[in-house]
């Protein structure tokens, strides 16, 4: 760990609210883009950041230092996002009983010229949750099908076939 | 005929076999449509990988520091600081000393003055702790529910114990500047006393959490 962050972090446990706002704006814009591509809304992803960074406060004594801090603050907001994810898929299940939870989204077909460009971000939202928790892992996170997998609960081919079909639908949203 | 929306993928992703991708190739090469596909798809997930962060609305931050703020109280947040200051100037302190120990190399004589600003840094590093370590006395007599008497009784004969090893490796030292001996046993000191006031710091937020 690099001494500028071994201090910080010190600092960070004995209260220093001012430290940790340091932290805070070294790492907010990774863990917010994280939160609110994985819960598919910014208003969903602020409240997921908050509750990121007031855990990471009160769980900053269990930090070890092997890992650098982003790192490990990372894989917190990541563990977060997943746990929301699954009670969100949980409440759904309990709702619509079905397996998935996909929610229809209109998407052009291969041909089709006349759809509305969005962009990448919007178009994100837009897809079914199961489609883009896999595609933000994949695609965009760099996680590979095991690892997605193991982090979704799902099987390997779901997380393949998963990012294929948000890859298809975005394609459908952006052309 | 057309692959299939799992084949152009993975095909994408290089996942296929040799025989595999090369029937996509060869498709490919008369299929304008499917060729967009490709094309698009493969954009798309280049526009993924390249995604920059997004940055959190300011009042993200306000929301988290308020909690913050709110959840700590009374004369405590006026030891923090004083107590993580103590521990910085002793983490600083070391360092310099640690360069002190090491032989310099030619033409460079930073590293000495390092070390002789590292011994000024030392007296106001016990200052500090000294400062600390009243206020600490002050907040306990104070608030005697937020900490045990007893523990901070120990935690006060145990800092004194080692401000006295301190105190003996510091008078070796001054005897004999190049003493290794003197210089390991003062930093063994100085270590001693980070890991105390650390277990400190947690230890009462520990109790701060159990009473709030």
């Amino acid at each position: 760990m690099s001494r500028p962050d071994e201090e910080l972090i010190i600092r960070c446990r004995a209260g220093d609210v001012d430290a940790f706002e340091t932290l805070y704006r070294e790492h907010s814009a990774r863990i917010y883009s994280l939160a609110c591509r994985m819960a598919g809304s910014p208003e969903d992803g602020e409240d997921l950041l908050q509750e990121i960074f007031l855990q990471a406060y009160r769980k900053l004594r269990s930090f070890k230092g092997e890992a650098a801090i982003g790192t490990w603050l990372y894989r917190l907001a990541l563990n977060h996002c997943l746990d929301f994810v699954r009670s969100r898929r949980a409440k759904m299940q309990k709702i619509t009983g079905t397996l998935d939870g996909e929610v229809p989204v209109e998407t052009a077909n291969r041909s089709d010229s006349t759809a509305i460009r969005l962009d990448l971000e919007r178009g994100l939202q837009r897809l079914p949750s199961g489609y883009r928790e896999a595609f933000v892992l994949h695609d965009i996170e760099g996680f590979d099908h095991k690892e997605v997998a193991r982090m979704l609960g799902i099987a390997e081919g779901t997380s393949r076939s998963q990012v294929f079909k948000a890859r298809m639908k975005l394609r459908g949203l952006l052309y | 005929m057309h692959p299939t929306d799992q084949q152009v993928n993975e095909y994408i992703d290089g996942t296929l076999t040799n025989h595999e991708r090369s029937a996509v190739e060869q498709h490919l090469e008369s299929c304008g449509e499917c060729s967009k596909l490709v094309a698009e798809l493969r954009e798309a997930c280049r526009q993924a990988a390249a995604l920059e962060p997004r940055q959190p609305p300011e009042r993200a931050w306000a929301q988290i520091e308020a909690r913050l703020r709110e959840s700590s109280s009374g004369g405590w947040r006026i030891v923090w600081p004083a107590l993580a200051a103590s521990v910085l100037l002793l983490l600083a302190v070391a360092t310099g000393l640690q360069l002190r120990s090491r032989p310099e190399p030619a033409g460079e004589p930073g590293a000495r003055e390092l070390a002789e600003s590292a011994e000024i840094e030392l007296r106001e590093a016990e200052q500090h702790y000294q400062k600390a370590i009243e206020l600490l006395e002050q907040i306990a007599s104070a608030e005697s529910d937020a900490l045990d008497p007893a523990i901070a009784t120990t935690l006060k004969e145990n800092l004194q114990l080692i401000d006295r090893a301190i105190g003996e490796s510091r008078a070796a030292l001054d005897a004999q500047p190049e003493s290794d001996p003197a210089q390991r046993s003062l930093l063994e000191g100085f270590r001693m006393k980070l890991v105390l006031l650390q277990d400190a710091v947690a230890l009462v937020n520990e109790l701060r959490k159990g009473n709030g």
